[in-house]
């Protein structure tokens, strides 16, 4: 059909088509893979043994080194698959849907992850697994919704259907991001509130510099490990779609 | 003969009649172009590169085996399928899917006065019965035979005026006498200047008609 | 619009009994809470209310599971009206079949087995009319993006009820802060802001992705 955008497509699709993101996933893979062994390595050892403990929580802070990283990815993974389903409704890009299907079940981990150090947190320090407060509801929501999506994208005999319905709830999922990242300070938690959530107090971390960095060094290790996760499974869906296609079997 | 009047049903709008006795198409023009269309499913392509017109007044016959594609050039020239190439209607259209009426609680009046509704034909009104539906009309549709469903469903066709009908397997399940009610309807349909694309396995019962021969990818 | 409006409702709430059944599995699971909780009036006041606000939710999603799947779509995207229309009286007939009739009878039940003095009428009925509207909404949303999948009705209470935690807190919140006598305004205006904004989209949406799917496959 006439395309009245067709040169908007074409500079989209210059990223988007298979082959190149093949070639480019070629060499990410090792960076990724070197990167987030050493970061993830140096990480823990400086969480779990170099960084002072809380004065407050003592030993029981270092649970934050892997509960907070988790909930960024969890929440970044979410933020980018919306971004993806954005442009597999508007353009119907392949690759689109492949990093949506990929990213998806990686990132319910990272939110399963996030729940449960966050309950293995709360035990000690506020004497329950669980509460009911607005951030803990609203990631529970979170995670529920990424399985609800991962189902929906599983659920049709056509795959190019299940894409698409995934994409669009996805995107209507979106919705509870910004719940999330400001439920702390909209209601009154028992959870505290972030303590690197806005420019200003990144500026003046309510954190020592001594566990900041573990802390960040923590978030960028988990990052290049996911990331790597998503590469491989989305180069694993390319090669079991050109098997299919190969052998006829759509 | 006059289809869209009223007779046995209720008030029909004053301005619907008048409006409904004009013939259809003032000027013979084509009423379809189809240049090159192809229609894929998943990735294999199921119809591939057709090209055709349907004059005024014309009838197109899709014939050709199971899964060759008929269905899917209907519901792409309703405009209800993705397809390549492109598709000129210059007339409104009647869109006739083959699924059998579903066996409701509905009576055929209440259902056929819901599609007049979804068509824009404001109330549910007609003279002409060749169906003979009549007698049925306040019966649910879950107690009438598959035939008398269809019968019901080709009603449809007197619900509002369209240019452009889309039949696909209109004959299924009819008896011979509404067989013929079928073949008239649609020549006078076609003396009115309207045009008729009727998917079939029947190609026996149109005469004066293009055929398409559709036929299975390799 | 209303004969299509009426054609919708007839379907639903006559060819599937949605009404009666809706109403039947709010009445039952009511009493089921009651024998598994006890008949103490202190407990009941304080959990009761609260729990038919789950209850209002749960029967919602019962006519999802055909209210697109048995309707020729085709007719619907050819028809000479707006489809986000069309999904407005879809919206409208499931909710007149399930939510309308809840929060008329639920508020009654209530009030029925509970002792009078005790419930906030005026905010239950609300609560529950704004609540069912927007579970409806969100149902249709659900009911849009599980089209032509297999495993249709367990799918969609997945989709729409996460979709569902903000009225349902809303209006609990609001349930909440009647009970103990104070306030309860505010959450019952972000529960109408909230059903506004959903009655609203939805229809838009559901129209949308309808279109989209139907037209691709």
């Amino acid at each position: 059909m006439d395309c009245p955008y067709e040169g908007d497509i074409i500079m989209i699709t210059r990223f988007a088509n298979p082959a190149r993101f093949e070639r480019l996933a070629k060499i990410l893979t090792p960076v990724f893979a070197v990167l987030s062994v050493l970061l993830l390595a140096f990480g823990l050892c400086d969480a779990l043994l170099l960084s002072p403990p809380d004065y407050q929580q003592s030993d029981a802070v270092r649970i934050m080194y892997v509960h907070v990283p988790s909930a960024w990815m969890a929440m970044m993974i979410y933020a980018s698959c919306g971004v993806a389903a954005l442009m597999f409704i508007v353009w119907k890009h392949t690759l689109a849907e492949l990093f949506l299907r990929a990213a998806l079940p990686v990132g319910a981990v990272a939110c399963a992850l996030c729940l449960a150090t966050g309950m293995l947190w709360g035990k000690p320090m506020w004497g329950a697994w669980w509460v009911w407060d607005a951030r803990l509801t609203s990631v529970l929501v979170m995670m529920f919704l990424y399985i609800a999506i991962i189902a929906l994208a599983d659920a049709f005999d056509r795959p190019e259907q299940g894409g698409l319905a995934a994409a669009w709830l996805t995107l209507i999922g979106l919705v509870n991001l910004p719940v999330i990242k400001y439920s702390v300070e909209w209601w009154n938690t028992l959870h505290q509130p972030g303590s690197l959530s806005s420019m200003k107090r990144m500026a003046d971390p309510a954190l020592a510099a001594e566990m900041l960095r573990p802390l960040l060094v923590m978030g960028l290790g988990l990052m290049c490990y996911l990331a790597l996760v998503i590469i491989i499974r989305m180069r694993t869906q390319i090669l079991a779609r050109k098997i299919a296609n190969a052998s006829g079997v759509r | 003969m006059n289809f869209y009047g009223f007779s046995h049903l209720p008030k029909a709008r004053k301005g619907f009649l008048n409006r409904t006795l004009s013939p259809i198409t003032l000027f013979m023009a084509d009423l379809l172009t189809l240049t090159g269309v192809t229609i894929t499913r998943g990735r294999k392509p199921l119809a591939s590169d057709i090209t055709c017109t349907l004059p005024a007044a014309g009838l197109l016959l899709l014939t050709g085996p199971n899964g060759s594609g008929k269905t899917s050039l209907l519901r792409a020239v309703a405009g209800l399928l993705d397809a390549q190439g492109s598709i000129t209607r210059h007339a409104n259209i009647h869109w006739l899917a083959a699924q059998p009426l579903s066996p409701s609680l509905e009576t055929p009046r209440q259902y056929l006065t819901y599609q007049a509704a979804l068509m824009g034909a404001g109330k549910l009104s007609w003279s002409a019965d060749p169906f003979a539906i009549a007698r049925v009309l306040d019966t649910p549709l879950n107690k009438l035979s598959t035939g008398w469903r269809q019968r019901v469903k080709l009603s449809r066709l007197l619900c509002a005026e369209r240019t452009l009908w889309l039949l696909d397997e209109p004959t299924d399940g009819l008896d011979a006498g509404a067989v013929q009610a079928l073949q008239a309807l649609v020549k006078t349909h076609r003396d009115r200047g309207g045009g008729a694309i009727i998917a079939t396995h029947d190609p026996q019962f149109w005469t004066d008609a293009q055929t398409l021969e559709m036929v299975v990818p390799a | 619009m209303m004969a299509v409006y009426r054609h919708f409702l007839r379907r639903m709430s006559r060819d599937r009994g949605l009404a009666a059944q809706g109403f039947a599995f709010f009445a039952l699971s009511m009493m089921v809470c009651v024998f598994t909780i006890g008949s103490e009036d202190v407990l009941l006041t304080a959990i009761l209310p609260g729990l038919a606000w789950a209850l209002l939710l749960l029967s919602s999603l019962l006519g999802l599971g055909d209210l697109l799947e048995g309707e020729d779509l085709d007719d619907l995207i050819l028809a000479h009206k707006s489809l986000p229309g069309l999904m407005a009286a879809k919206m409208a007939a499931h909710f007149t079949a399930t939510g309308f009739v809840l929060a008329l009878a639920g508020p009654l039940i209530l009030f029925v087995i509970l002792p009078a003095a005790s419930l906030p009428v005026l905010c239950l009925w609300l609560g529950f009319m704004l609540g069912a509207l927007s579970f409806s909404a969100l149902g249709l949303l659900g009911a849009a993006l599980t089209l032509g999948s297999r495993r249709n009705a367990a799918l969609q209470a997945l989709i729409v009820m996460p979709l569902c935690v903000p009225p349902l807190i809303f209006g609990a919140g609001a349930l909440a802060a009647a009970q103990l006598d104070m306030g309860w305004h505010a959450p019952m205006a972000f529960l109408g802001a909230f059903a506004c904004a959903s009655l609203v989209l939805c229809p838009f949406a559901a129209a949308w992705i309808v279109r989209m799917k139907v037209t691709s496959s």
